[in-house]
């Protein structure tokens, strides 16, 4: 995969000198070749270049100023949540996507995904034209180049000939594309499927048997006080991430922190940002709902609930106790009755479940029994809003009556878009096969009179079945809008012309439509008169004056964002009676030999597989394993060890339908029954990142079986066979080591059961430290007349420092990936990184401690720790630099000149935090991912070293602009682009010489503590708040 | 003090050196093109004052002591196009003579952007045609340059001009800072209103950007135009 990103110069002679055995064998001849090589390199280098033209606009754009970004507002469209992001755009084209602070769903932030969403519009494998299928060959299926005209003269007739149905499948849609769709399937008589294989629609079911709407119910995280947690990965892929992020973050900076109790069998995210998490046996999670009711009936709880409520759920668990719960759970009993005590001595409280646990073949119990839980606590109305809820619309189900349909010759015309059943519907329930029996009963029998069109913007694996591929524009380039559970309409508008022959599938369906005689909305021919005609139907009677201005406003504003509204919504439906006689005992997993029972989870990096094809997704770390390109899977070390298995084996995992080759991550943070493997990799098409990345998808595992009584897809559950494959499975992870080694890196605060009182804890398992100086302020500063070797340093205007808060850090690595768009970092690819010369500026370090707790054992600790370039005052490496390309500035900054660097690596060698990275190659990007190129960032050179610059061109930018209004830089002005994205808000940035500037505000914070600094006296601009637990 | 004396030394030592250099333009550059290209004299009232293409460059476009003319010819101290009087032929020959210094348009008139952003940007070819809908020259050779200008706007082409100031990727430098700052155009770019054929006057090194910033007080610190672009 790096062949395809990275030109390594020179690597011929480098591997010729390598198959030597030394540089003792190299012959005399051979040297002088070699030496005549390099001469002319270096010539051909410093020859001059060819003429650079400069090529002027033909006619203005009124929009545009040469040299000055223009922002767009828009809505990601990469989940389900809609958020609301700003794309700024540069000459025409799309660098960078921001999060949208009017937006009520982010508030302003972004996640890694959202961040990524320029690397599906800049796909070098995008599809450019219309495509038609030539043949199929061994390498797959071949297609040509056609017009437009012809493929819509095509539907046409397909749509005239078909006699049997005609089917439109499609992913979760956003409200633009759902009533589109929806007038466009009444109108021309098609049939709706909608796939997407991670929606919540368990947890809507659950709602609908309890509360009884159908839907996701929006959750107030920070209203609670206290948030057990089964499953449901809310900061890293569930629902809406970044909303919930936030939620989260306020209300654990606030002076009443939530406790976060988390319960599954693998450690994700959430569960390592959870006070208590607790590992428990797969899909054995209901019988600690049903003792928690259980208890909290005993003591009192859900007395407002009517009698009848109460007495049948008291029936229900009339024979769950705690003993039995450790029994199916592996949870011990202790545990389970600190949680107990937790919520029943909370005043607000809020139980969650989704994600992975729940996705089993019988998901209701577990979830019908949260919901319980959460009556009997009185959370409905207070922290479980029903009122504003989500309705997801995707159906296993229907997906797996139109495969038979078309496997029965049924349908005759098939249009797909926006979802990729060939790839997140496991293969034994034969997609591919059924896109091939579409149209052969119809009409003049025989393949050829039915029609399979997708409308794509990738070549996935669903789009190389089809006979013809219209290639459509990506949410960057295209129309709509998205409504929000809140109120709030969304819109989505595009940043920047199409780049291809490529048009909104909004457009096709239309022109489909119209072609056919049928009009889907009135006489609107295009879709962004259907969106603009719709958002002003929806928004009538909000406009205050002239219609256009407002629709002029809304587009600018990123749409309609109503005041919120209070949760107004109380437990008004009655439960279903059909949700008390479920079978809420479960079944143990029993495995034998080298049985595991599956758990796939999606993964902020791949999410359902979408994101696979991104070169900045795959290279980023995974924030629990740090592991990097590709999937991997893991194991917990006593299954390890039963299984023989090593850390960084090859491992296959087989069940009868199919086989996935993944390397063994060996991990204690797994239950040992399982074996945990990312959704979304093993891609067999959609571009060169994702082919390269994996063999097999964990799709393909799972067997021909839908849930019970759900619509889902069950992805937990499933027993493989785990076997050892031959040698090395080719696992990279860019950290191997997890503990603090007694260096106090990540620091903790541990927090009574007030919240108030707070003590701080050794973090790295208890140890002493070995440090010197007082706790706080290290071995200089305000403590007195330390004695400095260096002059210390004088900052006239401007001290740029950030603090980074512990508490409110996730680990999501949103900062990572809008690092790399902002600043030009190169993608190396798995084997640069395996060597260790990855070139990310900021990297999420995380370590594994423990705390103590009030009983006198210990628990899981989990810290993320974002490390980046500290711009230490007392630099370590600006000494060693032998020509002055690192240098310390007035404003406070460790500067780094490329133009003067000559590559000794020895400021990299001197630094204490290894922050520095240095370009060991050259580094190109692929065609189309070079237009994401921020204008504004030099790109580096082999042999020049580079690091974080506090985003140097964002400071420029600011003092620019302060300058000519004749001012200096005001607090707040400056976001570096880790900062702007961080969904919880942890990174503050501004001047430290400002004493009224939040970031020095924050650095004086009681929690505040400098990285190393106490033992090295560097002097770091950035300082760490204290990460904040309760004590279990 | 010192560094006005470095110039001064430095500046005669060019001028002794000049008469040995066989590629001297000092001067007489204006001269020579526009008795090349056959332009008529400047039309009365008032005379345009010529004073030569360098005039007005700070410290006559020096970067240091040794940032001689002749250095710039040896690749080794950089491309040809580093060099002053980098001259490259243009798609089409666009006299600055004929617009500026004899119909007197404003340099921002064109390059409307100079204050705006960090780019001057070169006019669009739309703002070409604003003009030369009506003004279709004087002889046959003009007619003809005229008309390149239309064709391309037809076709909607960019003109392909060829860049004279390249500079180098690892560099920021901000049009609007300067000219806000009361930096004239010519003391970077020279006489353009004298130049035929745009030439570069400076090799405009770092030294040369150092020293004026000196002078002026503005920072030197590396990052203002290093580290970003």
């Amino acid at each position: 995969m790096e062949g395809q990103i990275v030109q390594l110069k020179g690597r011929k002679e480098r591997s010729e000198k390598a198959e030597g055995s030394g540089l003792v064998s190299i012959s005399r001849r051979r040297f002088l070749q070699a030496l005549g090589a390099s001469t002319a390199v270096g010539a051909a280098a410093c020859a001059s270049p060819a003429q650079q033209e400069i090529l002027p606009y033909v006619k203005p754009d009124p929009e545009q100023i040469p040299g000055v970004a223009t922002w767009y507002s828009s809505t990601c469209t990469e989940c389900s949540a809609n958020c609301g992001i700003r794309v700024r755009t540069r000459e025409g084209r799309a660098v960078k996507v921001e999060g949208n602070p009017n937006s009520p769903v982010n508030r302003g932030s972004l996640c890694a995904l959202g961040q990524s969403s320029l690397q599906s519009l800049y796909d070098p494998d995008r599809i450019r034209t219309p495509l038609k299928r030539k043949a199929s060959t061994p390498t797959g299926p071949q297609f040509e180049p056609v017009g437009w005209d012809e493929v819509l003269s095509k539907i046409g007739d397909a749509l005239t000939k078909a006699t049997n149905k005609k089917m439109l499948i499609t992913g979760e849609l956003t409200s633009g594309y759902s009533d589109l769709v929806e007038g466009f399937t009444s109108q021309l008589g098609f049939s709706h499927v909608v796939w997407d294989p991670i929606q919540p629609v368990a947890v809507a079911q659950a709602a609908k048997m309890t509360f009884g709407t159908y839907g996701v119910p929006t959750f107030a995280i920070d209203k609670a006080q206290v948030v057990v947690n089964f499953g449901a990965d809310f900061l890293e892929t569930w629902v809406n991430p970044v909303g919930y992020a936030r939620q989260w973050s306020d209300s654990r900076r606030s002076d009443h922190p939530l406790r976060l109790v988390h319960v599954e069998p693998r450690l994700s995210l959430t569960g390592a940002n959870a006070d208590l998490w607790l590992k428990a046996a797969p899909g054995s999670e209901t019988s600690i709902v049903l003792f928690l009711i259980k208890e909290m009936l005993a003591r009192g709880r859900g007395e407002e609930l009517s009698g009848d409520i109460r007495a049948k759920l008291k029936a229900l668990t009339a024979e769950v106790d705690a003993d039995k719960a450790e029994h199916l759970t592996g949870v011990s009993k202790e545990k389970i009755l600190l949680v107990a005590e937790y919520l029943a001595s909370a005043p607000s409280s809020l139980v969650l479940a989704g994600g992975t646990a729940s996705a089993t073949a019988d998901p209701l119990p577990l979830l019908v029994a949260v919901n319980f839980l959460n009556i009997v606590l009185g959370n409905v109305g207070k922290t479980v809003n029903i009122a504003q809820m989500k309705q997801p619309a995707s159906s296993a189900k229907n997906l797996a009556g139109a495969i038979d349909e078309m496997q029965k010759g049924k349908v005759d015309v098939l249009f797909v878009y926006g979802t990729n059943p060939a790839f997140t519907f496991p293969d034994s329930f034969g997609f591919d096969h059924a896109v091939n029996q579409v149209g052969v009963y119809g009409e003049g029998s025989g393949k050829g009179a039915g029609l399979v069109v997708a409308l794509a913007s990738h070549l996935d694996e669903t789009a190389q079945l089809a006979d013809y591929i219209l290639p459509v524009n990506t949410n960057l380039e295209d129309w709509g809008y998205a409504t929000t559970p809140g109120g709030a309409i969304s819109l989505i508008q595009p940043s920047m012309r199409p780049i291809f022959d490529t048009r909104s599938a909004g457009d096709v369906l239309l022109s489909v439509a119209s072609s056919a005689g049928k009009s889907i909305s009135g006489d609107l021919k295009t879709f962004d008169a259907f969106v603009k005609s719709n958002f002003l139907k929806a928004t009538a009677g909000k406009a205050s004056g002239n219609v256009d201005k407002f629709w002029i406003t809304s587009l600018e504003k990123g749409g309609y964002f109503p005041e919120a509204q209070a949760a107004a919504s109380s437990l008004s439906g009655g439960v279903d009676a059909a949700a008390y006689s479920l079978n809420f005992k479960g079944k143990a997993h029993t495995t034998h030999g080298d049985e595991l029972v599956l758990y796939p989870f999606p993964s902020v990096k791949s999410f359902d597989g979408r994101a696979a094809n991104r070169p900045w997704m795959q290279e980023l770390p995974d924030p629990i394993t740090q592991a990097v390109w590709g999937a991997w899977a893991e194991v917990h070390s006593k299954t390890a060890k039963r299984l023989g298995l090593a850390h960084g084996d090859a491992l296959i995992l087989r069940t009868d339908d199919g086989e996935v080759h993944v390397p063994v991550y060996v991990s204690d943070y797994v239950h040992e029954e399982i074996v945990a493997v990312p959704l979304g990799q093993g891609h067999s098409a959609y571009g060169r990142y994702a082919k390269s990345a994996g063999q097999g998808s964990v799709y393909s595992l799972l067997p021909k079986q839908l849930a019970k009584d759900v619509d889902t897809l069950p992805l937990l559950g499933v027993h493989v066979h785990a076997i050892r494959g031959l040698g090395d499975g080719g696992l990279v992870v860019t950290q191997e080591f997890s503990s603090q080694m007694g260096r106090d890196l990540a620091k903790t605060t541990l927090l009574s059961a007030a919240g108030a009182a707070a003590t701080h804890a050794a973090s790295s398992h208890g140890e002493g430290h070995g440090s010197y100086g007082a706790h706080e302020g290290g071995g200089h500063g305000e403590h007195g007349e330390v004695k400095q070797m260096y002059v210390q340093r004088e900052h006239p205007l401007y001290q740029w420092g950030m603090t980074i808060d512990l508490a409110a850090c996730t680990g999501c690595s949103a900062c990572v990936v809008a690092c790399y768009a902002e600043n030009n970092i190169p993608v190396v690819g798995k084997k640069i990184v395996s060597q260790g010369r990855e070139m990310s500026w900021i990297r999420i370090e995380r370590y594994y401690d423990s705390l103590p707790t009030e009983s006198g054992g210990e628990e899981l600790k989990v810290s993320f720790l974002p490390m980046m370039c500290q711009h230490c005052q007392n630099a370590p490496c600006e000494p060693v630099c032998p020509v002055y390309a690192t240098y310390h500035n007035e404003e406070g900054m460790n500067a780094m000149v490329y133009n003067r660097c000559v590559g000794t690596r020895y400021c990299s060698n001197n630094c204490s935090y290894k922050v520095r990275r240095f370009n060991w190659f050259h580094y190109e990007w692929p065609e189309l991912l070079d237009w994401q190129v921020n204008p504004d960032v030099t790109k580096r050179t082999v042999g020049v070293m580079e690091k974080c610059t506090f985003c140097v061109q964002r400071i420029a930018e600011a003092k620019d602009i302060a300058k000519d209004l004749g001012r200096s830089v005001e607090d707040g002005e400056i976001t570096p682009a880790c900062v702007q994205t961080c969904p919880t808000q942890a990174i503050t940035f501004g001047n430290l010489k400002d004493p009224k500037s939040r970031v020095s505000k924050l650095a004086k914070n009681e929690r505040a503590y400098k990285v190393l600094d106490h033992h090295l006296n560097t002097q770091p601009s950035i300082s760490y708040l204290e990460d904040i637990r309760y004590k279990a | 003090m010192v560094n006005k004396l470095r110039f001064v030394f430095s500046g005669a030592l060019i001028v002794v050196l000049a008469a040995f250099c066989p590629v001297s333009e000092r001067g007489c550059v204006s001269q020579v093109a526009l008795a090349q290209a056959g332009v008529p004299p400047v039309p009365t009232p008032p005379p345009y004052p010529t004073v030569g293409v360098r005039t007005g460059v700070y410290n006559d476009g020096q970067a240091a002591l040794w940032d001689l003319n002749i250095t710039d010819h040896f690749h080794y101290f950089g491309p040809p196009q580093r060099a002053r009087g980098y001259k490259p032929e243009q798609p089409i020959k666009f006299s600055h003579v004929i617009h500026v210094q004899q119909n007197r348009m404003e340099c921002q008139y064109c390059h409307w952007s100079v204050a705006k952003a960090s780019y001057a940007a070169i006019p669009e070819v739309e703002t070409c045609i604003g003009c030369h809908k009506l003004v279709n020259g004087k002889d046959d050779a003009a007619k003809a340059e005229i008309q390149k200008i239309k064709d391309y706007y037809d076709k909607g082409q960019p003109i392909p001009w060829v860049k004279v100031h390249v500079m180098p990727d690892y560099l920021k430098f901000n049009h609007k800072r300067h000219v806000k700052a009361g930096v004239s155009c010519q003391e970077c770019h020279g006489q353009i209103p004298e130049m035929e054929e745009v030439q570069r006057v400076s090799s405009m090194k770092m030294g040369w950007c150092i020293s004026c910033h000196r002078e002026r007080g503005a920072s030197i610190d590396c990052l203002v135009c290093h580290g970003h672009k």
